[in-house]
C-alpha cells in the first residue's frame, strides 16, 4: 500500500467521512482516491477544485494570504480541503456526513500528514 | 512595419503556437488579433496562453481590456484584481478598476479606489470627474428614507450589528462584506494592512457562491450553509443570503469557532437588513 493511500485509509476511518482523495490543485484531477461507493470522485475532485482555486484568487487579492483549509457545509453533508505544504500542489479532499465531528477529521488529517516522509 | 511585413509576423507568431502551445507569442499575436478587431480570436488565444503562463501579468491585463471591450465588466474587474495581485504598482489597472468600480455604479467601493488611482494619476481628469460623480452618489444615497419608486441606493449604509463588529479590533476581526450575487459590495468594509480590500474580495468571489451550489448539488448534499476559508494570516467565513452573500474575516489568532458564531448573528441580521430594504 503507498504512503498516499495509506493517508487516506486513515482519515477515513474518522467516524461520518464518506471518502478521501488526493486531487491535484491545478486542474481537479483525482490523484488517489478512497471512496465509498456513490460517492462521485472525479466530479468531487474538479468541483472541490475549482471552488479552492476561487478562493485562492479571491484571498490573494484581498491580500489575505494563500488558503490552506477550505470547508463547505452543506445541508447533507461536508467537504473538506486541505493544501498543506508537505504536499505540493495536491490538495486532500474529504467528503463527510453532515454530523461529522468536523475538528476530529481536522486533526486527524493533520496528523496524517505532518507523518508524511 | 508595414501591413505585408505586419501578416508575415502574425504567421510567425501563429506557427510558433501551433508548434508549441506554451510559447509567449499568443500574447503579441493575441494583441495582434485584438488590434485587428479579431476580438474573439484573441480572447482564444489569451484563455488558452494562460492555461500555460497563469501568472503572466501581460496576458491578464490584455484579457481585462478585452473583457472590458465586450462590455464584460465584472469579467474585466476580475482580471484587473488579478493584475493588482500580481503586480500591486500597475497603474492602467488600479485606474480601471476605480472606473469599472464607479461604471457599475459602486460608488461606496470605487471612492477609496478612485482616489488611490489619484494618488498616481493626480491630473486625471476621468478619475477626477469620477471620484466626484462618486461622491455625489454616495451624498444623494444617505438620506434613510426615499420613495418606493426610487432606484435602490447604489451602496447603503451597513447595518448596525456590522458596526458592532467592526467596532471590535480587539477580538482580531478584519471586518465584515455584505456582497450582491453580481459581486458587488452592499455594506461593510474588510481592513487589511489598514486599506479596504473588500471590493477586490467581492469581484473575485463573485461565482463562488453558484460554484459552492454546484458542488454540493452534485454531490446530492442539498443547499450550502456555509464555507470557511484559512490561510496563515485570515480565516474567512461565508453564508449564502438571498441573491447576497455575507464574508466576515478574522485574523489567524481569532478562534474558527467564534468568528462563525459571529458570522451566524450577523448573517441573522444581513437577512433582516436586506428584507428591510426589499420592501422600501
Amino acid at each position: 500500500m503507498s504512503t498516499l493511500s495509506e493517508l487516506l485509509r486513515r482519515v477515513n476511518r474518522v467516524p461520518g467521512v464518506k471518502g478521501s482523495m488526493l486531487v491535484a490543485a491545478e486542474d481537479g484531477l483525482v490523484v488517489e482516491a478512497d471512496l465509498m461507493i456513490g460517492v462521485p470522485g472525479p466530479a468531487l475532485a474538479a468541483l472541490v477544485a475549482s471552488l479552492f482555486n476561487r478562493a485562492r484568487r479571491s484571498l490573494s487579492g484581498a491580500r489575505l494570504g494563500e488558503p490552506t483549509f477550505l470547508q463547505v457545509e452543506a445541508e447533507g453533508g461536508i467537504l473538506f480541503a486541505a493544501a498543506p505544504e508537505r504536499l505540493g500542489d495536491l490538495l486532500l479532499v474529504v467528503a463527510a456526513e453532515a454530523w461529522v465531528n468536523v475538528g476530529l477529521v481536522r486533526l486527524e488529517a493533520a496528523r496524517v500528514v505532518g507523518a508524511l516522509p | 512595419m508595414n501591413r505585408p511585413e505586419h501578416l508575415q509576423q502574425m504567421r510567425r507568431w501563429s506557427e510558433e503556437v501551433a508548434r508549441d502551445p506554451a510559447s509567449l507569442s499568443f500574447l503579441p499575436l493575441a494583441d495582434a488579433y485584438r488590434a485587428s478587431g479579431r476580438a474573439d480570436v484573441a480572447l482564444r488565444l489569451v484563455l488558452r496562453g494562460l492555461e500555460h503562463h497563469s501568472e503572466n501579468v501581460d496576458a491578464h491585463v490584455l484579457l481585462a481590456r478585452l473583457y472590458h471591450e465586450r462590455g464584460d465588466l465584472l469579467r474585466a474587474m476580475d482580471e484587473w484584481g488579478i493584475v493588482l495581485r500580481l503586480e500591486p504598482e500597475r497603474v492602467e489597472a488600479r485606474r480601471a478598476l476605480a472606473l469599472a468600480l464607479y461604471a457599475q455604479g459602486n460608488a461606496a467601493a470605487a471612492v477609496p479606489q478612485l482616489e488611490r488611482a489619484l494618488q498616481l494619476l493626480p491630473a486625471d481628469a476621468e478619475l477626477i470627474q469620477a471620484l466626484q460623480g462618486a461622491r455625489a452618489a454616495l451624498q444623494a444615497a444617505a438620506p434613510p428614507a426615499r420613495a418606493a419608486s426610487e432606484a435602490p441606493p447604489i451602496a447603503a449604509p451597513a447595518p448596525p450589528e456590522l458596526d458592532g463588529l467592526l467596532a471590535l479590533p480587539e477580538r482580531g476581526v478584519l471586518g465584515a462584506v455584505l456582497l450582491d450575487a453580481g459581486g458587488r459590495v452592499l455594506a461593510g468594509e474588510l481592513a487589511v494592512e489598514g486599506e479596504d480590500r473588500s471590493a477586490e474580495l467581492a469581484a473575485a468571489l463573485r461565482g463562488a457562491s453558484d460554484d459552492a451550489a454546484l458542488a454540493a448539488r452534485h454531490l446530492g448534499l442539498g443547499a450550502w450553509t456555509s464555507i470557511l476559508l484559512e490561510t496563515p494570516q485570515a480565516t474567512v467565513h461565508l453564508s449564502p443570503l438571498p441573491e447576497a452573500m455575507l464574508a466576515v474575516a478574522g485574523e489567524r489568532g481569532v478562534p474558527p469557532g467564534w468568528l462563525v458564531r459571529q458570522a451566524r448573528r450577523l448573517r441573522t441580521a444581513a437577512a433582516r437588513w436586506l428584507g428591510a430594504e426589499e420592501g422600501v
